[in-house]
């Protein structure tokens, strides 16, 4: 325990003291004033106090209820920690903060009956439940992503303008309640000519800092009316606003030992404080997604800092460009005397490149053209480009890297009259004369790329800057250093092997139509639809952890040969719901993987050569097998297990693991043209690696023939090198070694 | 060789109620494949409804339909008529004046027109929009705020809306949301995850799994109700076991068949017969493959579909 919690803890918990006792005396002179029995309530509400509500489930109507609640207070109220012994105290401060939002409540309560009316001139007090249900929504849809509870007062007039506009522009709620020095932020933006009130989103509540607590009640509401939480059931309700209000304490100016106190309440819910002056601060995680309270953050970037704290991410829903954008113009082409102006394409070097930074080291949304712009272009010219996005995330890993720049080819191409294609160094790109007419300019791949990937990757993308290089210099000068990262990139996923790492990835988006298949994607293989190998598993992991792809532990090996493990297999029993007990990720023959429907490619089994043939989808011509791709198909999918037929990516063919249990690639027979070109380089290096010269010329083809008898005989001729191993429809020595081993255990 | 009788039952899906107190239907729960009736007794028979719009039908050539609504002036007057013909189990209320390309009503007047009609309707109420996904979503949440209590099934939240229009009318509300797809399935369970994700309990969705007429391309959408059910039922599969409502005649009265008039096609016959065939073939077809709740518009074919249900079960 740092000593900056341990003086948080001593103020915030001498802060709950003063509230209690200050709620204490209110109630007092209301009972005084009205009588015991006298009805207390927030105007227009059935969740009575809120606060009180939700966390003790009891339903304040009188005053006489008030004095059971602030007994309660009392147990809760812990004394301060002590001096010299170094005891656990964040539960202590979470309690006095709960104690400072009963006391609160009940001060806000007392006063609706015996005055200061909290309803006064630019302050609102409470919500009726008829705002709450009109603006929880958008906290539910996502229209408003949170909400800024600001205490205190800004060090300026036109600083609290600054930060009301800037929160404003993220679409957040202000909520504003308590004063620094006797001045507020809502008397700050008042005085400044400033609207507010609920239209406008910035709310204030009440000068006193009890008024912060209509800000906590609001919280609360939305759980009870949007998660179906029941009152009294605290647990529930924390954890609600927790995940799903993205809120945050900025105290503004000097903080009191009462602000801390309402900061400790707050923290209960999961929304952190931060500060803009230098006040202790409380760094681990725990309650809160990230830090709980943070210091000393100058004015002018409060306010980024609060999202990134808090981890709330503010979507931008209409793409700044001056052309159309949809995945309705990714198709579009742009043929020479149409382009505007080129990059790439050989005539320029045109690259595009993400990096990952730390979160200090960037500004968020920023967007740097450095070079000329379109109104310096020579209409028909081409010219360097580099779109260099650096990304800084909490959860951003360089293994994310490679996935977020392979977007940029579909970001970029959903723009009207804007054309990309390839990736990495290889970039080339155009923009149409329509769209240099419309105003597009460079700065618009930047904005494209930065408001995508904000976007659709929320949870990995906390910041992004993005700076396109438009001179042959700066281009240049960056490809060395780019070039050795893309080298780095290949080398990883190189080396990623089965063995290398612990966990595999599911995919379980193909279940709605095939419901008994599970994919297994492991570094050696892929997902067989190709588009999604065991990075992009893991990523879309952290991107959405409950989605289709989950992590699973491999566990025990049952049997390395044919690539089993028992935790894989428990796990497709269970979501195969109960189709597919075993699998083997490694053999075609004996419990292969499943096939939805969507594989590039199938391998199919012919015995009759002792070797496989690898059909891929765009082939559609006859095969050695007799079938047609399409009938194989019908065969291999809809996720049953179809001994000798497997559904797979085409780059499985490039794996070391390729049907590892059948003997791997000596085992191919036969391909068409197409698939022998796209995969040449892949397969002449595997060959090399196998000792075999010509490894594609022994591979059959269908300009040689689409008989089975023509690739026997073609076999022979080259002397395939299948024709010299096992049967392929029995075990491999290795396997059936593996089985003994087992038997032996499973009988001695 | 003798016929033996192997009853199957499955779990039952889940079953959704629309309305209040004794007049509330419930959709769904069933545990057989659709029809089955000879499985197991079936506690909820598939429901029947009947739509109308706050703009009132224009009946020119279907005296049928014409005679249903005589002397109703007003929509309160209409509803009641609705509510009232034999074989409703519910009335669904299209808000076709809200359309911005029509009479373009503004949203409170919508509201009060709901409002009546609620008042009139002594059977459960369905309210369905005027198919433009923005005043839609206006709509309903305005709406969903006016019929508090009434528990009503909105028509429909879709993926690009279903956050708004599914935190305003269950979350916020405890109405009753259908999740519109357009026959595929799994786009149907895609929107189901995304809406239970948003907290939207499961016994508060319908899927509007989409429809067509016979004959326009009507096997797809009974290949895809097939599935559904088949997921559903003999998969376990969760995110598939809400029920299913089909908006029968939507479809069925914007075909040809329905819509030319016997001057035009005298060869066909009577319009108002032909489009009664047209409904009730639909309906009857929605019903075999898996709907647990159609809605009509001729008081002709819910008369006949309802009886064909009573004499089914």
């Amino acid at each position: 325990m740092s000593v900056d919690t341990k003086l948080i803890a001593a103020s915030a918990i001498r802060g709950a003291h003063n509230a209690v006792a200050e709620a204490k005396d209110f109630l007092a002179r209301a009972i005084t004033a009205k009588g015991i029995d006298a009805a207390v309530s927030f105007p227009d509400t059935n969740y009575a106090l809120p606060v009180i509500y939700s966390m003790l489930g009891v339903k304040v109507q009188k005053l006489s209820d008030m004095q059971a609640v602030i007994d309660r207070c009392e147990k809760l109220l812990p004394a301060g920690p002590s001096e010299h012994n170094w005891l656990p105290y964040l539960g202590d401060t979470l309690d006095a903060g709960m104690a400072t939002l009963f006391a609160f409540e009940i001060i806000e309560g007392c006063k609706y009956l015996i005055g200061p009316n909290p309803v006064n001139g630019i302050w609102l007090g409470a919500a009726s439940d008829v705002i709450l249900r009109a603006r929880g929504i958008e906290f539910v849809d996502g229209s408003a992503p949170g909400f800024a509870a600001i205490v205190g007062a800004a060090p300026s007039k036109e600083a609290a303008v600054r930060i009301a506009r800037e929160l404003q522009e993220k679409n957040l709620y202000t909520f504003i309640a308590g004063n620094t020095n006797g001045v507020s932020f809502a008397e700050q933006l008042d005085e400044a000519g400033v609207q507010t009130g609920w239209e406008t989103r910035l709310v204030p509540f009440g000068k006193d800092i009890s008024a912060a607590v209509y800000a906590l009640g609001f919280a609360n509401r939305a759980a009870l009316a949007f998660g179906n939480i029941q009152p009294g059931d605290y647990k529930r309700n924390l954890k609600y606003n927790k995940d799903r209000v993205f809120a945050f304490v900025m105290a503004l100016g000097e903080v009191t030992d009462e602000k801390y106190a309402a900061a400790a309440g707050a923290i209960s819910y999961g929304f952190p404080t931060i500060a803009d002056t230098d006040i202790p601060e409380i760094l681990p995680t725990g309650i809160c997604t990230y830090e709980h309270v943070v210091s000393s953050i100058p004015i002018d970037s409060i306010v980024e800092k609060c999202l990134e704290v808090r981890g709330c991410k503010v979507k931008v829903t209409k793409m700044p460009i001056p052309v159309s954008y949809g995945a309705a113009f990714e198709g579009e082409r742009i043929r020479r005397e149409q382009t505007f102006v080129e990059f790439g394409g050989n005539r320029t070097h045109a690259f595009e490149y993400v990096t990952t930074r730390e979160l200090d080291e960037i500004e968020n949304g920023k967007v740097t053209v450095i070079g000329p712009d379109i109104d310096q272009v020579v209409p028909g010219n081409a010219l360097p480009l580099g779109i260099w996005v650096e990304v800084a995330g909490r959860k951003m890993q360089p293994d994310f890297e490679a996935i977020l720049e392979r977007q940029i080819h579909h970001i970029i191409n959903g723009a009207e009259g804007v054309w990309h294609m390839g990736q990495r160094d290889q970039g080339w790109l155009r923009i149409s004369k329509s769209a240099q007419e419309r105003g597009f300019t460079f700065r618009h791949f930047g904005d494209m790329v930065r408001v995508k990937l904000t976007n659709d990757y929320q949870a990995i993308v906390d910041k992004i800057q993005v700076t396109i290089f438009t001179t042959a210099e700066e281009v240049d000068r960056r490809l060395p250093e780019i070039r050795q990262v893309y080298r780095a990139r290949n080398q990883r996923v190189e080396s990623l092997t089965d063995d290398s790492v612990d966990t595999f990835y599911s995919c379980l988006l193909c279940q709605s139509f095939a419901p008994n298949h599970v994919c297994v994607i492991t570094p050696e293989r892929l997902g067989l639809c190709g588009a999604f190998n065991w990075l992009d598993g893991k990523a879309a992991y952290e991107i959405d952890p409950t989605g289709g792809n989950q992590p699973l532990l491999k566990g025990e090996c049952i049997d390395p040969i044919r690539g089993q493990w028992k935790n894989i297999n428990d796990y497709v029993y269970t979501t195969s719901k109960h189709a597919i007990d075993t699998v083997n990720a490694y053999s075609m023959m004996e419990y292969p993987m499943t096939s939805c429907g969507c594989f590039e490619a199938i391998v199919a089994v012919m015995p009759e050569c002792n070797g496989v043939m690898m059909v891929n989808r765009e082939y559609m011509g006859d095969t050695p097998s007799g079938m047609k791709f399409s009938t194989m198909a019908s065969m291999a999918g809809g996720g049953q297990q179809v001994p000798g037929f497997i559904g797979v990516g085409k780059n499985y063919a490039t794996s070391r693991k390729f049907i590892a249990a059948e003997g791997g690639h000596k085992r191919i027979v036969w391909m068409p043209t197409s698939l022998k070109e796209a995969l040449r380089e892949d397969l002449e290096l595997i060959g090399k690696r196998l000792g075999i010269d010509n490894f594609l010329e022994n591979i059959c083809d269908e300009t040689i023939t689409t008989e089975s008898e023509g690739v026997m005989e073609f076999m022979a001729k080259v002397n395939h090198p299948a024709l010299a191993m096992w049967d392929i429809t029995e075990p491999s020595p290795e396997a059936a070694a593996v089985d003994a081993a087992r038997e032996a255990v499973a009988h001695g | 060789m003798p016929f033996i009788k192997k009853p199957r039952t499955l779990k039952p899906l889940g079953a959704v109620s629309i309305g209040t107190g004794e007049r509330a239907v419930k959709i769904g729960g069933g545990n057989t494949l659709p029809l089955y009736f000879f499985d197991a007794k079936l506690s909820n028979p598939p429901a029947v409804g009947v739509e109308l719009t706050d703009t009132a039908w224009d009946a020119a050539e279907l005296p049928l339909l014409a005679k249903a609504y005589e002397g109703a002036a007003t929509l309160a007057e209409r509803v009641a008529c609705a509510a009232n013909m034999k074989g409703v189990d519910f009335v669904c209320l299209r808000l076709e004046g809200a359309d911005p390309g029509g009479d373009n009503l503004s949203v409170e007047e919508c509201v009060k027109l709901a409002q009546e009609a609620a008042a009139a309707c002594t059977k459960p109420l369905c309210i369905a929009g005027c198919r433009s996904e923005e005043k839609d979503v206006e709509l309903f949440k305005a709406l969903a705020a006016a019929l508090q209590g009434q528990n009503v099934l909105f028509l429909s939240a879709k993926e690009e809306d279903y956050k708004t229009i599914g935190a305003a009318t269950v979350l916020a509300y405890g109405h009753k949301v259908a999740g519109e797809s357009s026959v595929d399935i799994n786009l149907a369970k895609q929107l189901n995850v995304l809406m239970t994700q948003l907290g939207i309990p499961k016994e508060s969705i319908v899927m509007n799994l989409g429809g067509a007429a016979v004959g326009y391309g009507f096997e797809y959408v009974s290949s895809t109700m097939d599935r559904v059910k088949a997921a559903a039922l003999e998969q376990d599969d969760a995110m598939l076991q809400m029920p299913v409502i089909t908006q029968v005649a939507t479809e069925t009265w914007a075909v040809k068949e329905s819509m030319a008039s016997q001057a035009d096609m005298p060869e066909w016959g009577d319009l108002e017969q032909r489009g009664i065939q047209m409904e009730t073939v639909t309906a009857a077809a929605c019903l075999a493959s898996g709907s647990d709740a159609v809605i009509l518009r001729h008081p002709v074919a819910v008369d006949k579909i309802a009886a064909l249900v009573a004499a089914l079960i």
